[in-house]
């Protein structure tokens, strides 16, 4: 009887394990399956949290969150040299950093890197590369990311089907 | 003898607790975590692509922006061929508006048979996704309203960089 008990209660036991390890497992075969994915989307997940953050914390807070969006992303293109993908997501994030650093009165730092978010949106052929169209361009971009509505909403998304 | 047994019977036990955790982990994630891991990678995978296609086709020349919209409609295509959980009447959503799009810029490089075909792409793609009475015309009209939305928005000016009026190819 003593045995039975024993058994069962490591059967509980390891069910219990394997019931809370499922998740973790999930995302490492997710990961190994497909790493271009799993990549991809966690940018994207950090780049929602950091842009979102942006709009409502401290300027400081979002100037670093920029900044360590912009090494990841850094690391990322080193990966896929070939996509355009990275470079527009930097050149956007270097405008954004740039945004921030002219709220904190760093405006040395803020031209220098709205003109590497320049240099980058040229190479992939943006026709307009001014800093008065970019400057509109983030702003609106970030406007979708506003909490306001608790979703996040692009034009594309936003724009009705057809009739 | 009595501590052989003792051992053996707590490895038993092991052995019990780990197939019970490996059976319960292995069902679990593969038949309720996995799927549901898989579709929220690739809504975001699909998103972050959409912005990027959206924005070279606005901001950068025809070109550039048709690499880019195929490139998002691949990903599309890929998650329809693989079955990937991400919800079919989006799917043909999203592909019917980047056709489109492919429409658009081939009207802006005078490319009419090719922009007929993304019309009927986006036409199918659309009739699939429930707008089955849906007309060319009608698609035209919607393709300059949202040409026109997405001038304002992107680029500040309620002008269409290139007449859309009598589109049809």
């Amino acid at each position: 009887m003593k045995k039975i008990i024993a058994l069962s209660i490591c059967t509980i036991l390891g069910t219990l394990a394997g019931y809370f390890a499922a998740p973790i497992l999930s995302m490492a075969a997710a990961q190994s399956s497909d790493p271009d994915i799993f990549a991809v989307a966690m940018l994207a997940n950090y780049k929602n949290s950091v842009v979102c953050d942006c709009l409502g914390q401290p300027v400081k807070e979002s100037a670093k969150g920029l900044s360590e969006y912009l090494s990841i992303l850094q690391k990322f293109r080193e990966k896929n040299q070939k996509s355009a993908v990275p470079a527009q997501e930097l050149g956007l994030t270097y405008v954004r950093l740039s945004l921030v650093e002219r709220r904190l009165d760093e405006q040395s730092h803020a031209d220098e890197d709205m003109k590497h978010g320049q240099a980058e949106l040229a190479t992939i052929g943006w026709k307009d590369t001014s800093s008065t169209h970019l400057t509109f361009l983030v702003t609106q971009l970030n406007s979708e990311y506003k909490p306001a509505d608790g979703n996040k909403k692009t034009v594309a998304a936003a724009a009705t089907t057809p009739r | 003898m009595k501590a052989i047994r003792f051992i053996s019977f707590c490895l038993g036990c092991v052995l019990v607790s780990v197939a019970a955790g490996a059976a319960t982990c292995v069902i679990r994630a593969k038949y309720w975590y996995l799927p549901n891991v898989k579709a929220n990678l690739a809504y975001s995978y699909a998103g972050f692509f959409s912005e990027y296609a959206v924005l070279q086709s606005n901001q950068a020349s025809a070109q550039d922006g048709k690499t880019a919209l195929l490139q998002y409609l691949g990903i599309l295509q890929r998650f329809q061929s693989e079955k990937i959980g991400y919800p079919e009447n989006l799917l043909h959503l999203y592909s019917g508006q980047t056709y489109l799009r492919l429409y658009r810029l081939e009207v802006v490089t005078k490319n009419p048979a090719k922009a007929d075909e993304y019309l009927r792409s986006a036409e199918r793609e659309l009739a699939i996704q429930g707008h089955k009475e849906i007309t060319p015309e009608q698609l035209i009209r919607y393709t300059q309203a949202l040409e026109a939305s997405e001038a304002k928005f992107y680029n500040g000016n309620t002008g269409i960089p290139v007449p859309v009026d009598e589109q049809k190819p």
